[in-house]
Order: structure tokens, then sequence, then C-alpha cells
């Protein structure tokens, strides 16, 4: 009967809680990460001490959003070291979407004044909530105001103007990414790159814009003729859909062995826990993978992160904590922040493994681009085939 | 005064396994408690202290989080705004607006059950009649209707709906014999999938979103608040949850069909003797649990949320029949219960903002509650209390449901 497995299964899973709390076991507990040292604790702080903050900094994150080892990881460790600096911290989890205008206004009640939600179905939300609290500094991880409307749900769908109390951390990981494309093309050696996302909005679609640039720039260059199956440049491609895009590394697996198939020798998947599985299955195979959001190479560990390249990186932990310090200064909104190449809010991982692989031209080549995209002498869009509209 | 005692005698139970879970939690919180307790070679008294002292906290503020803070209710006293009023009494009114699809579900699981049916697809149900709502709701949006009346036209369909997707396993398992477990399941898998394609489609889906979540709402139709502050969720839909759960009391033990229905719950073969059609009683009992639980998913989704999702239930269903089973399947029972899980996961959100507990032991202490109610001999032993043997009627699952009415 279901009724008895899943007792079952709760009271292993009991069981299993209780053998973890063994006196050898030691990994921290959710909530308590080694780098979150609280202020007043013994160990020594060595550069400055931090100081009191008067900003309640708080995170609502997304359903089973932590322990994503991603996306809203990036953000608990933004909070995280904002605790570190001295701020007051609290969190939320959403267990289902009912919960979303819930956990804002337990936070507020917490006495939180700085709030981030992480996921854009928190928008609308997010924005019910400016408008409740106007005295309160709300941020939402992953998109911006103007970005609201067409592809997200921010309840602005005719135009409302920029709350003065919401800030929106925006990535332009195509500038990332079009380094990542360019590496990708310089190191296939097959000639084929595969790419999917997990659903399409802008979110998903930056970073494979980015890959189709990097390559597109990587022929144009030198003049060969890499493709890229899975996104066409413009609207159509890849991606895994369904009630459970995100977090279906099987699933991820099969994509990846559809496009070897194909030829593919580096995938960049855009999914979420789904990548994770493609990245495994390129492992598998020894060939090769690019990561999003977060170094992967660190975040996934060992084996499976043999396979990584490189990753497109975005520095949501760096933003977070930023928008405290902003709040902390007397800031409460009203613009959106983008991250680019030029502030560090996106970047390529390090090459780890393949430091000594790939070989110190292409390396200089994509610094130059890098340098390229920084001073505006090249954008992104030039290279996709729907242009710069 | 015999009515106060046996009702106290049956809420023995159930209240010692919620104690008995608690301080199991207790003993998780405190193992799990690594910063405290890797101290504990330097200094053992603190470092317990401290343990014990997080649990405190802990439990605390799921007190305080689920009831109120008797801080912000002086706060409220004293300077009283719209703001520090709801801020007082949010605690608590969150507490009843998450007990509410719990207790409709409760009743749900409860009257199936009571017929002698495993209804495993609350679930299914509720998202079900969410969808039938939905579909009411954003049909009606240009049609100039009040408010009020495309709300009760959104609720019936809700409950055509929810009834229908009840009504398919009651007909199978009456006509052909397939088991309602494995039925109530299959449909809550497809039911999550026909909401998902219908929420992918153009008509219900947000404008210009490409997720799977529909329009919302509230603009044009909601369930009307009880109490009209800021931020305040509480609205009819609790009123009509407790209204439910006496229509459902009343049914099931001072009528005829509720009697024809619990015999079939008792001995199916021994209804049919008696010249009862066991059949047309697993297809009502069947059609009103889905009806019940769709009602719930209806109030949902008008009310607290304004619009559907495809993860709207969130477990509700499958919290439910543990709920039901606490409550030992009665009406009255399934209302108390659904206060207490609606206290227990309103209160555990705000531990887990307060004080860095995971919501997760939440989970852990409600599984543990059910295990103790299924097991009152533990419960005997551990407490030496003498607990009336139960009579049981639906055996294999109820335990403790006595047989009287409410």
């Amino acid at each position: 009967m279901r009724i008895s497995t899943r007792l079952l299964a709760l009271g292993a899973t009991a069981a299993i809680a209780f053998a973890a709390c063994g006196p050898g076991a030691s990994p921290s507990p959710t909530g308590a990460t080694p780098t979150a040292t609280p202020a007043g604790s013994e160990e020594p702080t060595p550069t400055e001490a931090p100081t009191a903050k008067t900003t309640v900094a708080c995170v609502a994150f997304d359903t089973g959003g932590l322990g994503d080892r991603n996306f809203n990881d990036l953000a608990k460790k933004g909070l995280d070291d904002a605790e570190a600096a001295g701020f007051t911290t609290h969190f939320s989890e959403a267990q289902g979407a009912t919960d979303y205008a819930a956990n804002i206004t337990r936070l507020v009640d917490q006495g939180c004044t700085a709030i981030v939600t992480v996921g854009f179905l928190q928008g609308d939300a997010t924005a019910a909530a400016t408008e409740l609290y106007p005295d309160l500094a709300f941020a939402q991880v992953d998109t911006a105001w103007n970005l609201c409307g067409p592809d997200f749900t921010c309840g602005n769908e005719d135009d409302t103007p920029h709350p003065a109390n919401f800030t929106g951390l925006d990535y332009h990981i195509d500038q990332a990414a079009m380094l990542a494309g360019y590496l990708a093309a310089g190191y296939t050696k097959t000639g084929k790159i595969g790419t999917y996302g997990g659903q399409q909005f802008p979110g998903v679609t930056r970073f494979m814009d980015g890959m189709y640039a990097g390559i597109a720039r990587y022929n144009e260059v030198h003049s060969t003729t890499v493709e890229l199956l899975g996104w066409d440049g413009d609207s159509s491609g890849t991606f895994v859909g369904g009630d459970n895009p995100w977090n279906d590394p099987a699933k991820g697996e099969q994509l990846a062995q559809t496009l070897i198939d194909q030829g593919v020798d580096i995938v960049h998947p855009v999914a979420g826990a789904t990548g994770n599985g493609s990245i495994k299955a390129m492992n598998d195979n020894g060939l090769w993978a690019i990561g999003v959001d977060t170094d992967q190479y660190i975040s996934l560990g060992a084996p499976t992160n043999a396979a990584l390249l490189t990753s497109a990186q975005k520095a949501i932990d760096v933003s977070v904590l930023d928008f405290f310090n902003q709040v902390e200064g007397g800031y409460l909104g009203g613009t959106d922040y983008a991250g680019i190449l030029a502030n560090d809010g996106v970047l390529l991982s390090p090459y780890h493994d393949y430091e000594d692989d790939i070989s110190a031209e292409l390396k200089a080549e994509i610094e130059e681009l890098r340098g390229m995209i920084v001073s505006g002498q090249i954008s992104v869009c030039e290279y996709l085939a729907r242009g710069c509209d | 005064m015999k009515s106060l005692r046996s009702l106290l005698r049956r809420a023995i139970v159930p209240s010692l396994a919620v104690v008995t879970a608690l301080l199991l939690g207790a003993v998780v919180i405190i193992l799990t408690d690594f910063e405290n307790l890797s101290r504990i070679g330097t200094d053992p008294l603190g470092a317990i202290g401290a343990a014990v002292g997080g649990v405190f906290n802990g439990y605390g503020a799921m007190l305080t989080g689920a009831f109120g803070d008797p801080e912000r209710i002086r706060l409220a006293f004293e300077n009283p705004s719209d703001r520090t009023i709801a801020t007082a009494i949010r605690p608590i009114t969150e507490t009843l607006v998450a007990a509410t699809p719990l207790i409709f579900v409760g009743l749900a699981v409860a009257i199936s059950f009571r017929t002698g049916m495993f209804n495993i697809g609350g679930d299914g149900q509720l998202i079900v009649g969410a969808l039938g709502a939905t579909i009411v709701g954003v049909g009606l949006q240009t049609s100039g209707l009040p408010s009020l009346v495309i709300l009760v036209i959104a609720i019936a369909a809700s409950v055509v709906f929810g009834g229908l997707w009840g009504f398919i396993p009651g007909f199978l398992k009456a006509r052909t014999g397939a088991h309602e477990v494995i039925t109530t399941i299959m449909l809550n898998y497809i039911g999550a999938q026909v909401v998902l394609f219908a929420l992918l489609g153009p008509a219900l889906r947000a404008p210009g979103s490409s997720q799977p979540i529909s329009k919302n709402m509230s603009a044009w139709v909601d369930v009307p608040s009880i109490i009209s502050l800021p931020a305040i969720r509480l609205d009819y839909g609790f009123v009509a949850a407790m209204v439910m759960a006496a229509a459902v009391s009343l049914l099931l033990f001072r009528t005829t069909k509720g009697y024809e229905l619990r015999a079939a719950g008792f001995n199916m073969t021994a209804a049919r003797y008696a010249g009862m059609s066991a059949g047309g009683s697993m297809m009502l009992g069947m059609t009103l649990s889905g009806g019940l639980a769709g009602m719930g998913g209806g109030f949902l989704v008008i009310g607290a949320t304004g619009q559907l999702t495809n993860d709207l239930s969130g477990g509700i269903g499958f919290n439910a029949i543990a709920l039901a089973l606490l409550a030992g399947l009665r009406p009255s029972g399934v209302v108390a219960a659904g206060l207490l899980f609606g206290a227990l996961t309103t209160g555990g959100k705000v531990m887990g903002i307060q004080s860095g507990i995971p919501f997760d032991l939440l989970f852990f202490i409600m599984a543990m509650v059910i295990m103790f109610v299924a097991a009152p001999g533990l419960i005997r032993s551990i407490w030496r209390v003498r607990v009336p043997k139960p009579a049981p009627e639906v055996a294999s699952v109820a335990p403790t449901a006595p047989a009287e009415p409410v």
C-alpha cells in the first residue's frame, strides 16, 4: 500500500538521519556553512572585524532550491558572506507556489529590511511586496524590471514604472558564454558542439546565444565551419520542457547521448540538475562539457568534473552581497543591476584540468575577445542569426 | 459529561503521539547541531546547554510562528495600525489558511475510507478541481459578472471536476474490480499532466509567460477576506471548510445514505446481503470524496494563490491521508488534526526563518505522529497510560476509529 511504503521510506530516512548523527559525522548541517562564521566567535578574523550592520539581510529561496549546487546555492553563499560581514540574516524556503507571497511576508515580519527573492516564478509575489512595503528594499535574482512582461511574470504586463524599492539582478551571461563558445569552437575535434535548455526564456537562451556567437566569431576569424546543434541563434532550439525540466539527470544523460550520436564532442547544457546528467554522460564517454551559472568544476566535484573545460559563471553571490551592502549604505532600489564581463558580474571559470591542454594561442585569443567585449568593440548580438534589434 | 470523557479518552493517543514526536524532533535537532556538538570534547556542559537552548529557540519560534508573538501583540495594542495589527494576527491566520485545504482533503479521505475505499488520489482530485475553477475563473474574465457569482460558478466547477476525478476510480472498482489504490495513484499522475497540458496551452497561461502558470484571477474573482488587512490571506474558504466538516458529519452519521456508505465500509459483502448497493456506495463515496478535494483546490486557487501552477498541491493530498488517520476518520477530528498540521507547517516555516532549523524536520515530526497513532501499543508502553482498546471500523487503516458519531 502507498501509505505504508511512504511511512517505511520516512522511517528509513529517519534511521539514516540518526546514523548520520554519529560521532564521526563531519559535514555541517544545512544553514550553517563553515564560511559563515558568526560575529563574535573565537576564530580570528584576519583583515577587519565585521562591523554590526543595521540592515537585516534576507533571501527567499524557490521550491526545492537549496542544495542545487547552482543558482540557489550561489545566492545562499551571498547570504552567508553577508552574515560573515556582520549582517543579521534570515532565509526562507518555499514548499510550493502558495508560499511565495507568504514567505516574503514572514521575512518582513521577522524584521528583514533587504529581501532578495530567487527564481523567476517569484516575480508576482515580489512585485506585490514592493507595493505593500515601500520602505523595504527588494531584489530578484536573474531578472530586470523591463524583462518582466514578455518572458517573466513580474506583475507589470502594462509597462508599470520601475518601483523605487526594486532591484533586478540581471546577468548578461551571453558575454561569458561567448568566450566559452569561442573556446569550444577552438577545442572541438569533431567540429560539432551541442547545447540545450531547460525551458525557453531569456535567462536560458542567453547562454545559448553566447555559445552561438562565440562559435560564429571563431568561424569568422579562423574560416572554419564549426556547428552548433540545439540553438539556431534566433528563436528555436532544443528544450527539455515537460513538468520536470530542471531536475531530471537521467533525461540529461539521454540528451547528451543523442548529441554524441550526432557527432558532438562538447555539450553546453543549460538545465540545472538535468544538465548535470549530461556532464556525467560526456565524462563517461571521455568527451567534454561546459558548465553553467557557477564554476561547476568545484560544485560538481570529481569524477564528473573531469569533463568540464570551463563554465560560464554568474557572480550571483557577489551581487547579492553587493545589494545588501548598498542597502546598508542607504540605497533602496529603482535601478537594475547588470552583471557584465566588465564588472565581473559574469565571467569565464578557470580551465582547471585543461589549463595545459588548451593552447596558449587559443587562451590569448579568448583574452583578446574578452577585451573587445569589455571595451564595446564587439557585441554578442552582432554574431547572432537574428542580429541586434 | 460522558461524551466529554470519551472525547478526552479518544484524544489521548493522538495527543501523546504529537508530544512524543516533538520530543524525538528535539533529539534530532540536538544531534544535528554540529556546531555545538563539535565543542563537546572541550566544554561538554556548555555544548549540550547550547544545543538544548537551540531546541527551545526552535520550538519557541514554531509556537509564536503558528499562534502569535506576545511581543508583537503588545506592540499592536500600544500602537494600533493596520500594519502592527496585521503583524500580530498573521501567524494564527496563516495557520488557518494552511489548515483549510488540509481539512477539505482530509474530509475527502475520511469519507472515502469510511466507504471502504482507500482514496490515495487526493492530490489529483485537488489539482483537477483547481483546474476546473481556473477554467471558469479565466473564462468568465470578460463576462462582466460580479465577483461573487463567478466565485460560486468556479467553486461548483471545482466540485464537478474533482468529483469526476473521484468517480472514475469508484466506477472502475464497482464495474471491473480495478483496485482503487492503483487507479487513484495513477489518476494523480494523469491529473498532473492534464493540468500541465492545460497550463501550457495559450488559453489559461499568463500572458507572455512561457511558464506553466495561469493568469492571475484575483483582479476579477476572489474569495472574500474575513479580515481586511494588508497581507492577511484568511478568507471564507476556511468557513466553507468548517461547513463541509459539519455536512460530512451529518451525512455519515445522521442519514440513511451515510449509514449505507459506512455499511459498505464495514463489510462490503454484508452490506450487499442486506440489500444495499455496494457498487453504488463505492461510486458515491468516491465521487463525494473527489468533490470535496476538488472544492479544496477551488478555494485554494481562487483564494490563497489567485493563479494555478502545476505545483499547487505541494503534497497536501498525501499529508491529508496521514491527517485523516490521525483524526480517526471523524470530521471533528479532521478539523482538529487539520488545525494541528496547519499550525505545524506554518510554525515550522517561521522556525526555519528564525532559527535556521530546516523545515524538513517537520516532515520527520509529522511522520512520527502518524507512526505513533498507528501503533497505540507503543504509546501505551512509552507513557504507561491505559488506552482504550480501539473498536476498529476500517480495521487495517484506522486502529483508533470508534463507532459512535461525533
